[in-house]
């Protein structure tokens, strides 16, 4: 594991907000990396533990939601929290729509600061564990035949034997031996459970 | 009355008395008022205005008893009594007329008050009597001309008044007179100062304005440093009251904060200096400097503006430090520049270009100091090129149009220049030409 304690990434242009961040964060026991710009972040992020992104919104070369976005296609699951001067409605629907956690207008309070932190840290909790959850299955998928593995969509859908049997042109009782075969296989109870998984 | 349509009160007697001074062109002879030649020597020069008086009595008397009241006659007679302007006509040394703008202008109760004054140039200060009756005197022996000059009055309480004389000479009575048309300039210099007071709030307005479009940047310029004292604040507390303070990043965190209370100063002397304060400043605020530091004061007031709008800007140095001297007042220049670049990025976000970009070129050109604002949009059509300069011309929604009329008035204060220059290639250039102070030609 490369980091697993919870970091919280800085990007902002402004040093001053910058540095004054960095001793707020660790002033409340959390690790603290730094950013001027949203590239430099991007270049040197390799993080899969919990965490946070507090990123300025107006920075030279890379906006804030521009890198919201470029975080969200790398498939990072942190929560990004947006920091803007002021408030303006369209970047913060933008953000929103983009997948932004939160968006904190400057100046804001070092407690508001520090309870947002705090919700946006167990939030990347749930979706790493949430994600490894995913993980497993998706593992134990793999482990499953080709067969089994064809009537998983069906079983997801709420098929039922008789309807999988004339779509795969396969008997009825060849389907059942399946479906117990991925339940038993996944370690699941019902066809809910694995719906609750997949989706 | 059909027969006396074509006339206007005096205006017979007037042709007649005309002929009559022509004819007549030596004082000597004249029967009527004035001067100090008729006196015939300098020693009475003061003396002026001869007032032989007596000859003609009737001269005592008002215009009302003075003229048979034909209705025309009143009728003429009402609109000099109502004009705003200060009539007074002489006749040899003696006012014969005065309406009542004239009495108030002198402070009198009456116009008669000004026809019983011993002797008209009494309206005048002394040292400026001989002056008057020598002028008076000279119209009278060429009454073609008129005579205009600027005069000290003398009011009923003995205090002065600046005046604008205007001398005619007319025919009154079948004889030459002068005619003294009088215009207040102490309240004509009132006016001229109320209306540049006027023009000086309207800029101010102005710069208020484009103060509140730039407001939303300013909150950011103000919302960082107050961010980062509230976090350092919020760290420093943490670091002191855990159960094991560490006095070193508290030290670090305070230090923080004394930076950060100081970037907002500085912030707020920048917005201070930029929107307070009278925008016409006198010369007493000028100073000796590079025009560089102008340059700079201007880029940062403007930097979010340049960074929200995605304007890219450059400042091009063609000559050296001591070439760039001027005698101005810093904070005015750095408005002229302000504007400038703010009309640059305008343009530029108005034209929706992605590419946006504003130069200022410095140089030394023609024994002049330079400053080039060139951006890289629309341009200005060379029919617009002086237009722009005129009050209230804007081609923004909301501008008041006045920005650049002042800005040229700012830097014409400075002895320089501001123009449009003949667009080379694409976008608008502006350019600042001021006269250096001392240093080398280059």
């Amino acid at each position: 594991m490369d980091k697993p304690v919870e970091t919280v990434f800085v990007v902002d242009d402004d040093e001053g907000v910058r540095v004054a961040l960095e001793m707020l964060i660790n002033s409340a026991g959390l690790v603290c990396e730094s950013f001027s710009r949203g590239d430099r972040f991007l270049a040197a992020f390799d993080h899969d533990g919990p965490g946070c992104i507090l990123s300025d919104v107006i920075m030279p070369g890379m906006t804030g939601l521009q890198l919201l976005k470029a975080v969200r296609a790398r498939g990072v699951v942190l929560p990004v929290v947006l920091l803007t001067g002021h408030a303006d409605v369209d970047v913060a629907v933008s953000a929103f729509r983009a997948g932004a956690f939160d968006f904190l207008e400057k100046p804001f309070s070092d407690s508001l600061l520090l309870d947002m932190l705090q919700r946006a840290i167990a939030h990347s909790e749930e979706s790493i564990r949430a994600n490894a959850r995913k993980g497993e299955l998706e593992k134990k998928l793999r482990a499953l035949t080709d067969r089994e593995r064809e009537i998983v969509p069906h079983l997801v859908k709420g098929a039922r034997n008789k309807e999988i049997a004339r779509a795969l042109s396969i008997s009825h009782r060849t389907v059942e031996r399946h479906r117990q075969n991925v339940l038993g296989k996944l370690g699941l109870r019902s066809v809910v459970e694995l719906a609750q998984l997949t989706t | 009355m059909e027969k006396q349509k074509h006339s206007r009160v005096s205006a017979g007697r007037d042709e007649e008395a005309a002929g009559e001074s022509a004819e007549a062109p030596s004082s000597a002879d004249r029967p009527f008022v004035v001067s100090e030649a008729d006196a015939g020597g300098d020693h009475q020069a003061d003396a002026a205005l001869v007032a032989d008086y007596e000859q003609s009595a009737r001269h005592k008397t008002n215009l009302r008893a003075a003229t048979p009241g034909s209705d025309e006659d009143q009728d003429y007679r009402q609109l000099v009594e109502v004009a705003g302007i200060a009539i007074v006509v002489a006749s040899r040394g003696k006012a014969v007329f005065a309406n009542a703008t004239a009495a108030r202008l002198f402070g009198y109760r009456a116009a008669d008050d000004i026809l019983a004054l011993e002797r008209v140039d009494h309206l005048v200060c002394q040292t400026q009597r001989k002056r008057l009756n020598r002028v008076a005197r000279d119209l009278l022996r060429n009454p073609s001309g008129h005579i205009s000059y600027e005069a000290t009055g003398v009011r009923a309480d003995g205090t002065f008044v600046n005046l604008r004389v205007v001398l005619n000479s007319i025919g009154w009575e079948g004889a030459s007179a002068i005619c003294a048309t009088l215009i207040d300039l102490t309240e004509r210099e009132e006016a001229q100062t109320l209306a540049i007071t006027r023009l000086a709030e309207l800029a101010h307005f102005e710069r208020v304005c484009s103060l509140g479009e730039m407001s939303a940047a300013i909150m950011h310029e103000v919302a960082q440093p107050l961010t980062a004292l509230s976090l350092a604040a919020g760290a420093c507390n943490r670091l002191l009251t855990r159960s094991k303070p560490n006095l070193a990043h508290a030290a670090q965190a305070a230090s923080t904060m004394e930076s950060q209370a100081k970037r907002m100063r500085e912030t707020i002397d920048r917005i201070r200096q930029f929107a307070g304060g009278g925008a016409i400043r006198t010369q007493e605020h000028s100073e000796v400097l590079d025009v560089v530091m102008a340059v700079n004061q201007a880029f940062l007031l403007t930097a979010p503006t340049f960074r929200q709008a995605g304007v890219v800007r450059r400042m091009h140095l063609r000559c050296g430090a001591d070439a760039r001297q001027v005698f101005a007042d810093p904070v005015q220049l750095s408005q002229v520049l302000v504007n400038l670049l703010l009309n640059a990025i305008d343009a530029l976000v108005a034209d929706g270009r992605t590419d946006g970009k504003v130069t200022v070129k410095i140089a030394r050109a023609r024994g002049r100091v330079i400053m080039e604002v060139a951006d890289n949009g629309p341009g200005i059509p060379p029919e617009r090129a002086e237009q722009i300069f005129a009050p209230f011309f804007s081609t923004k929604e909301k501008g008041m149009g006045i920005g650049l009329s002042v800005c040229r008035s700012i830097v014409e204060s400075f002895g320089g220049a501001l123009e449009v220059l003949t667009p080379i290639r694409s976008g608008a250039t502006f350019r600042v030409s001021l006269p250096p102070h001392g240093g080398s030609d280059g």
